[in-house]
């Protein structure tokens, strides 16, 4: 007996969007890094760095000697000082670091340990916004120069 | 082409050439931050600093690490001749049109 089959265009169109083996077509994977990145960068990333500086400027313990009863020199934590190179530019990474600790030292003479930890994390929220959005332009062309390469090379194959 | 500058950009060229053998990352902020009245943070001062020596108008060089720094060394920025020749711009630019409104004004 004959079957009788008849074209369902859409049903082939969806079988082209979504492929059978399952694959996401790269339109979709694109907008779904960039949107990601996007969260990540603008969200995410500062939602973390201020629950660490609460939970680090909370935990710290003055460093006390004992025998002399007198406070150590106030000094920026390690955790600091990773999130700072973290939002920096690797190659003045060392310079910068440097640079906030020259200036913790002179506000912590000037103002006090609290006021000077306070205006050091000012700084670093402060400077949050432009090195990450240089960063994630810098990765946005790197990811349009990618895929126009990859169209391009797929044309020529 | 005239190439225009931004103010931060101006402020720190500024900043850069008043300092002249001393200006690194704190000393520039510390200036900007004595002549405009505003703090300025480290991070985005140096992402304008590299953004300027990008383009030619600053060079730089690593000077001494001091113990204040924990040991790290300094970058000292100066004005390059481009950097001089667009301050110079900025300013006639500026100047002749604040000399033209600021009369009309008063």
């Amino acid at each position: 007996m004959r079957k009788n089959y008849v074209h369902d265009s859409t049903r082939d169109v969806h079988k082209d969007f979504f492929s059978e083996k399952g694959t996401i077509p790269h339109v979709l994977l694109m907008f779904a890094i960039i949107v990601g990145t996007l969260l990540a960068m603008t969200i995410f990333l500062p939602l973390t760095a201020t629950i660490l500086i609460i939970i680090e400027t909370f935990s710290s313990k003055e460093s006390v000697d004992n025998k002399k009863r007198r406070v150590k020199k106030a000094k920026i934590g390690s955790l600091s000082i990773f999130i700072v190179g973290l939002l920096n530019n690797p190659q003045d990474r060392e310079y910068i670091i440097g640079c906030y600790k020259e200036r913790f030292a002179k506000d912590s003479k000037k103002y006090g340990k609290w006021h000077a930890r306070g205006l050091f994390w000012r700084d670093v929220i402060d400077s949050i916004p432009p090195g990450i959005w240089e960063k994630l332009i810098k990765f946005l062309k790197w990811l349009i120069f990618g895929s126009v390469a990859k169209y391009i090379i797929s044309f020529w194959r | 082409m005239k190439k225009f500058l931004g103010d931060f950009e101006e402020l720190t060229l500024l900043a850069v050439l008043s300092l002249g053998n001393d200006a690194y990352g704190v000393s520039i902020a510390e200036k900007i931050e004595e002549e405009s009245g505003k703090r300025v943070s480290i991070g985005s001062l140096y992402t304008t600093l590299g953004r300027l020596e990008q383009k030619g108008y600053l060079r730089s060089e690593i000077g001494e690490a001091t113990e204040e720094r924990g040991g790290r060394a300094k970058k000292y920025y100066f004005l390059e001749g481009l950097g001089d020749k667009v301050l110079r711009e900025n300013y006639n630019i500026k100047s002749k049109w604040y000399e033209r409104l600021v009369p009309q004004h008063s």
